[in-house]
């Protein structure tokens, strides 16, 4: 049995058997679910790994009449990814949502339907199935952010629907234009058809505005701060990990790999400039916080920026440049996605913890709760870009890509960048550590499950190991352009 | 004639259009709105789209209308109630008009080049459905399309269905639970009327999902039909939403169950992921889509009865569970 279809068959019956039969124990078997998943990944990660990306005809039927899909190296990264934190993020909510009834029962459908929809995104080749696999994404994940019903939970949630609208109205818009002008809607084909033409760049426009904004790249981020900041922790940690970063990735895959060329250097330099903006913008506003989740929110604005930062690395430079600026960036976004859930996990147990959602009621709780405290500082050691991390390897490549390029506005960017990081990550720690507050005994309101603090620590050690482990997934991570041969290769 | 025709279509379109942003009442917008997706389901007549036409004629202004109706009877319910929140429409604050208009006059450019500079397509998707539409089961390309050389896409959507009403099942408030429910109000004639049309309306449902194998129709369409008519049920007061509930997680999943295991067990045979096997494709597309149509059709209705009557007290726990 091929893989690639079953990756998206396990999320998919899952969710069927969370949505039909909900007196079943679902948290558990979601974490049966997961585990089966994460195989499933892994064995696919390892043939990928030996025999070179594959491509799976949906129906039996070839681009461009039916839809491809592909699993090249940076797909089976992600899918990895998404497995190892998916099923983390499974079992804190299997503890965390012992004590939300409501919201668990709605939980696990929506948690499969996102995880079914991602995966349909990191394997997709065809430009409308990525739309459609987008539309799956939102909703669960709009669905996942109003969860509690509050009346700011629904504010939230109703913001963010009605900007990742726009976003998809923007994204289609542009494939329609493209299908009408190359008859084509798979990308492999596309990249071999795209001529540079208004057609073209008024297509590739629209969609590069609509996945900002669904990226929530500064100045389009308004909506990501109160979603991820006042959704439940899991939800959180999923939102910021993944979900931002699936149309990240379109978008990379639309300039850098199906586009490739037509991206003019103003344009590069212009999404850079935007990414700049959101790292120290983002870094700003998590300063001014008051609140923990609002500060990690704000710390995705800021460290998606860094994303940003590949287009400008990438384009109208050396080969060896693009490829350490594509490497930099994708390692980037992996090792985000685990120190950002390590972190909203962290803060969660936190917060469950002293009962309070401000900074200020963490004063002293350094001695009470040190295991979460530790997993926070962990993530946010990656995220800072302090060796060893995966956040440093990442930060490495893009400065050495900067360096070779010669852009050295952008070494600039990505060092205050770490620094701007570390001023925010240390405003919580000078509060933990406040030794008046350790000698009065203040902080810990109750216990947290182990389970709790055991699963963050978890996900920010995977973080660090980063650091140690970077060869293994930038191996696989060369430019996609560059295996083009390689990707002719396996076909089912 | 023709032409003319176009004409005076597209400037309406664009005039309920404005009148939908214009309008300070809200009802006179979602009326307009209704006006306007009508107005576009006349658009794709005339774009050779009857199966669009179809579509957003029942969709886009007949049941998104009944939900925004709907939506206002709650907004005013709740106006009413609550002066202060009378003055809070009131003040609402004024946005500047000038970014709008510029991104509608940039978007106006970039679309107008785009189309005037498009290059000749050297691929013709057409061409194909026609030379392969044999093998799909159908005849009728747009469901050849749907349901078989793209029905990835197609059963991603019936997930995306399937979301939103999980999400609008979530939201409603986990106290209700259909206790406090006031009885729905007997209307004779209406009760009368719907009786005597509801035969009516399921065979319209039915007829256009058995049409979608040879002409325009098929599961959507039939879906939306369905679901028009259970909407009548419930508003003439025959309380769908009760007698269905036991049933309606089963109803409303029913039909992406139905398609995934056609698309699982396929590949028993050694066929990849969505593929008939051959001679079964026209049966199993039948199949499919007549689940499809009973889901959709529970889908389009639960997302109205899912709302929470009108009582004004249970829109606003929301207030209440705040901390």
């Amino acid at each position: 049995m091929n893989l690639i279809p079953l990756l998206l068959v396990i999320p998919l019956a899952w969710a069927l058997i969370s949505l039909l039969l909900p007196r079943l124990p679902l948290g558990p078997i979601a974490v049966l679910g997961m585990l089966v998943q994460l195989i499933a990944s892994a064995l696919l990660w390892r043939s990928v790994q030996l025999d070179g990306a594959a491509r799976y005809a949906i129906g039996d039927w070839m681009a461009p009449l039916g839809i491809t899909l592909v699993a090249d190296g940076l797909t089976v990264t992600l899918l990895a990814m998404t497995a190892l934190i998916a099923i983390i993020c499974a079992v804190y909510a299997l503890f965390y949502l012992r004590a939300h009834p409501h919201e668990k029962r709605y939980f696990w459908p929506l948690f499969w339907f996102l995880l079914a929809a991602l995966n349909g995104i990191w394997l997709a080749g065809d430009l409308f199935n990525l739309y459609v696999g987008l539309e799956l994404v939102t909703l669960a994940a709009v669905g996942m952010v109003t969860l509690s019903g509050k009346r700011n939970a629904l504010a939230a949630g109703l913001r963010y629907l009605y900007a990742a609208l726009l976003g998809s109205l923007g994204y289609l818009l542009g494939v329609a234009l493209l299908y009408s002008a190359y008859g084509t809607l798979d990308m492999q084909q596309l990249s071999q058809l795209m001529e540079n033409n208004w057609t073209t760049q008024a297509a590739l426009l629209l969609m590069t505005l609509g996945l900002l904004v669904k990226t929530a790249i500064f100045p389009l981020h308004a909506w990501l701060p109160p979603a991820h900041g006042g959704a439940l922790a899991p939800v959180s940690a999923l939102l910021s990990a993944l979900v931002v970063k699936s149309s990240f990735y379109i978008l990379a895959r639309l300039w850098l790999d199906a586009g490739s060329g037509l991206l003019p250097v103003a344009g590069a330099q212009l999404l850079g400039v935007l990414g700049a903006s959101a790292i120290f913008y983002g870094g700003f506003k998590a300063l001014q916080q008051k609140e923990i989740k609002m500060l990690v929110a704000y710390s995705t604005v800021a460290q998606l920026g860094y994303l940003m930062l590949v287009f400008p690395l990438a384009t109208g430079t050396s080969p060896a440049a693009a490829m350490l600026a594509w490497q930099g960036g994708m390692l980037h976004l992996v090792a985000h996605a685990f120190a950002k859930a390590a972190m909203f996990l962290s803060v969660g147990t936190l917060v469950l913890a002293v009962g309070s959602k401000q900074i200020s009621a963490l004063a002293g709780i350094s001695t009470r709760i040190p295991l979460s405290l530790f997993a926070f500082g962990l993530a946010g050691v990656s995220l800072m870009g302090l060796p060893p991390s995966g956040g440093f390897n990442a930060k490495w490549l893009m400065l050495q890509s900067a360096m070779t390029s010669g852009q050295w506005h952008w070494v600039i960017v990505l060092s205050l960048g770490s620094l701007l990081t570390a001023t925010y990550i240390f405003k919580v720690f000078r509060v933990s550590f406040d030794q008046q507050a350790i000698d009065q005994g203040k902080g810990v309101v109750a216990r947290a499950h182990w389970g709790l603090e055991v699963s963050a620590l978890l996900l920010a050690a995977i973080a660090i190991g980063l650091g140690f482990a970077a060869a293994l997934p930038i191996e696989l991570l060369s430019l996609p352009q560059l295996e083009n041969g390689a990707l002719e290769g396996v076909s089912p | 004639m023709n032409l003319a025709f176009d004409i005076v279509l597209g400037l309406a379109l664009l005039l309920t259009a404005l009148g939908v942003f214009s309008s300070k009442d809200l009802f006179r917008a979602v009326v307009m709105f209704i006006a306007f997706g009508l107005l576009l389901a006349l658009v794709w007549v005339r774009l050779d789209a009857p199966d669009l036409a179809l579509a957003e004629a029942a969709i886009g202004a007949g049941l998104t209308g009944v939900l925004m109706i709907d939506a206002v009877a709650h907004l005013s319910a709740n106006t009413l109630q609550n002066d202060q929140r009378d003055d809070q429409y009131d003040h609402s604050p004024k946005r500047p008009l000038w970014l709008p208009v510029i991104s509608c006059v940039g978007l106006f450019v970039l679309l107008l080049g785009a189309i005037r500079f498009r290059p000749e397509a050297s691929v013709s998707l057409p061409d194909m459905v026609r030379d392969n539409i044999a093998e799909s089961g159908v005849e009728h390309p747009i469901t050849a399309v749907l349901l078989n050389f793209r029905s990835y896409d197609t059963l991603l959507e019936i997930a995306v269905l399937l979301v939103a009403v999980v999400v609008a099942m979530a939201l409603k408030p986990a106290a209700e639970d259909r206790v406090h429910q006031p009885p729905p109000a007997h209307d004779p004639i209406l009760h009368g009327l719907t009786a005597r049309l509801l035969p009516a309306m399921l065979l319209v449902g039915m007829y256009v999902l058995w049409a979608g194998s040879y002409m325009p129709g098929g599961a959507f369409q039939g879906g939306a039909i369905l679901a028009a008519a259970l909407v009548f049920l419930q508003l003439a007061g025959f309380a769908v939403d009760r007698y269905a509930a036991s049933l309606l997680r089963l109803g409303l999943a029913l039909g992406f169950l139905v398609f995934l295991t056609v698309a699982v067990s396929v590949m028993i045979g050694g066929r990849p992921f969505l593929t008939y096997p051959e001679g079964f494709a026209g049966q199993l597309i039948f199949f499919i889509e007549a689940m499809l149509t009973l889901s959709i059709g529970l889908i389009l209705f639960s997302l109205f009865s899912q709302n929470p009557p009108h009582s004004g007290a249970v829109g606003h726990q929301g207030a209440n569970h705040d901390q």
